[in-house]
């Protein structure tokens, strides 16, 4: 085993001490850092070393050696090894995200989705099909096309992402559904863009003054006027959320879109809407609970466990229980970016709330932590 | 051989194969994608993928290779697509407990640990990768040579240049 | 760069404090807890501008998380409700304004491998006393 000596520049193929500073040999150095070298360069290091002068420069390289440290993660294959087998003896899904473009008549789509597999019959001119990784975001939409409209809706744990013909764009949140005209967009002057929205989405508005695009749901309608915004429907609170990301929109009752607005609502303004029919505006309030989502994140601002739980079920399609109603009221602000495990999530939010997650497989249950 | 026998469908065959390389696998796509969890789907997607092609498998040479190569492949596919900026997915950095210091209730900043961290982030693309690999995963260099496909020899002298690289950043008079 | 005045309502839950500051320390999320040097880890070492005057603990959090883009989760009751705090950062490091924002809270940051933070309590007779609280 030959020694490379990088110091000994005038002696080739002749060990000799080394030079001080300019020429250490530092891939000999890394490897007793790295305690990859063999006893006997060990030993040659060492003696190296006797010299202070060479002391001070190792010094160095041992503080960098030890700033570098990080924790590697723990791969934990057990785990990893029973999701992939549960995968494995089904068919290939067609798992994919649906960027749906349509000229009228001749799309006709129909799907249906069972749990993992998906049948397209589709006499589609322009399917665009992307794959989206993570089973969180499984983005099918189930989509009805009669003559006269279009219907599509998501269930417990999808998403779905629409274009518009005119344009304009919708990402629709799990167990949500949105309804036009099959003709959209295309009526004349003054003929306005309607979507009927139950549950949440979010809306990239392709303005057209002569052709107002409004939402409408069981509570309000909200109209565009040049948009990115939010609408989130509680059916059972019979209430509505309007989070603007940018530009504006109003806020109407649905028996009065002519009449006066209730509310306009601008850039960085939270209105809601509640069953009492009172409106309120939040100005520069905090949107990130309202549209983390529409990035594939999800974001929590003083929110009890018990909503969070519900959020976490309609998102993960998920069972999630909280078992103790101690910790129900329990208060949880928090954002979590997209691509987060589902296990990363539950074991932050357990943490924060000082509580115990248990998973087994679509359960989950929150305890408070055995003292 | 394992391979023949993934290709008829032997479930064990292809467990085995899993837990030989799953943590290797998970190393290699961790250095490129920064997030120990994207690493992980990385790789569970790649053997969710080989198995589901598992009849058209065609693999000439060493597995090991393969599944490495494969590994590097699609770390690098992620990143082409992954639309939104990870700022805050870098690793949460060990170190043994800090000498005692003057209580002090602001920090004292590291001007060394940001020059590190600049130094990191300038080493060339493979020089990088064989480093953090070494520092932030505590590979060995033969893990290290196989996960990258490149020799021991190619390791050793990365790893020195990096040092070097470090070294003269903090030091640059010396 | 100004004092931080932080006056605290104390509840039972924090404990016997009687006004001695707790200091916010930076942990790993296992079961060692062991420490994070603040100064080593990039996602503390980024710096902010914010001048907040009289915001409660909520309203800094939310500041610097939103100016940071830090990923903090924690729980709202274990911040005190009508502490109010000052700070006035310019290029701060986030975890200087975290230390200062949380100082006497009892809570402590915790990291997991991803980079996102939680508050947590801090676990009792654990607290770390400074023997001085310096000015700026």
């Amino acid at each position: 085993m030959g020694t490379k000596v990088l110091g000994d520049k005038g002696h080739r193929g002749v060990r000799c001490p080394y030079i001080v500073s300019n020429d250490l040999d530092y891939t000999k150095l890394a490897r007793f850092l790295a305690g990859e070298c063999s006893d006997a360069e060990a030993e040659e290091v060492r003696e190296w070393l006797a010299n202070p002068a060479n002391q001070r420069a190792f010094e160095r390289l041992e503080q960098i050696w030890r700033r570098t440290a990080a924790l590697p993660p723990q791969w934990d294959q057990d785990t990893a090894w029973t999701k992939l087998a549960s995968h494995l003896d089904q068919p290939a899904p067609k798992v994919v995200a649906l960027r749906d473009r349509w000229q009228s008549a001749s799309l006709s789509v129909e799907w249906w989705t069972s749990r993992r597999s998906v049948v397209l019959s589709a006499t589609a001119a322009a399917l665009a099909l992307l794959t989206i990784g993570g089973y969180a975001w499984i983005t099918r939409a189930r989509h009805q096309a009669t003559a006269a409209l279009r219907e599509v809706a998501t269930r417990r744990g999808q998403r779905a992402a629409l274009d518009l013909p005119d344009g304009s764009r919708i990402v629709l949140a799990p167990g949500s559904l949105v309804r036009f005209a099959a003709d959209f967009g295309t009526g004349g002057t003054g003929v306005a863009r309607e979507i009927v929205l139950e549950g949440e989405g979010y809306f990239r508005v392709r303005h057209d003054s002569v052709r107002p695009f409004r939402v409408r749901t069981a509570m309000a309608i909200v109209e565009d006027i040049g948009t990115d915004f939010v609408v989130a429907s509680q059916q059972q609170q019979r209430s509505v959320a309007i989070a603007v990301v940018s530009g504006s929109v109003t806020l109407h009752r649905p028996d009065a879109v002519a009449g006066p607005p209730l509310l306009t609502v601008s850039r960085g303004d939270l209105a809601l809407l509640d069953s009492s029919g009172t409106a309120t505006l939040t100005p520069n309030a905090n949107l990130a609970p309202y549209i983390a989502w529409t990035e594939g994140g999800l974001a929590f601002d003083a929110t009890p466990l018990r909503d969070v739980a519900a959020t976490l079920g309609k998102w993960y399609d998920l069972d999630v229980v909280v078992a103790d109603s101690a910790l129900a009221g329990r208060r949880l602000t928090a954002s979590f970016r997209q691509a987060q495990a589902v296990s990363q999530v539950l074991d932050v939010i357990a943490r924060s709330l000082d509580a115990h997650v248990e998973r087994k497989g679509r359960v989950v249950v929150f305890r408070v932590t055995s003292r | 051989m394992g391979i023949a026998a993934i290709r008829n469908g032997d479930v064990t065959a292809f467990e085995t194969v899993f837990r030989t390389y799953y943590r290797r696998l998970c190393a290699v796509a961790y250095a490129f994608v920064d997030s120990a969890d994207t690493a992980e789907e990385i790789v569970q997607d790649l053997f969710l993928k080989i198995w589901r092609q598992r009849e058209s498998l065609r693999i000439t040479d060493s597995l090991q290779a393969y599944l490495y190569q494969a590994a590097r492949n699609a770390s690098l596919n992620h990143l082409k697509h992954r639309r939104i900026e990870s700022r805050w997915s870098e690793r949460v950095r060990a170190e043994d407990p800090p000498v005692a210091r003057a209580a002090d209730d602001d920090l004292v900043e590291s001007e060394l640990s940001r020059a590190i961290d600049a130094g990191i982030a300038a080493l060339p693309e493979r020089c990088r990768l064989v480093f953090t690999m070494s520092r932030h995963q505590g590979l060995s260099y033969a893990e290290i040579a196989d996960a990258l496909g490149i020799s021991i020899k190619t390791v050793e002298a990365q790893m020195g240049r990096a040092l070097k690289s470090l070294r003269e950043r903090l030091d640059p008079a010396n | 760069m100004r004092r931080l005045a932080v006056w605290l309502v104390l509840s039972p839950v924090l404990g016997p404090v009687s006004g001695s500051a707790q200091v916010p320390r930076f942990l790993r999320a296992d079961s060692g807890r062991a420490p994070v040097d603040a100064s080593s880890t990039p996602a503390l070492r980024q710096r902010v501008s914010l001048h907040l005057e009289g915001v409660t603990v909520k309203e800094a959090l939310t500041a610097i998380t939103r100016r940071t883009g830090l990923p903090l989760a924690y729980s709202d009751d274990l911040l005190p409700r009508d502490a109010r705090v000052r700070l006035q950062a310019q290029e701060m490091t986030v975890g200087a304004a975290l230390r200062k924002v949380l100082l006497g809270t009892g809570l402590d940051v915790v990291f997991n491998a991803n980079g996102q933070a939680t508050l947590v309590k801090q676990a009792a007779g654990s607290a770390q006393r400074p023997a001085a609280v310096k000015s700026q």
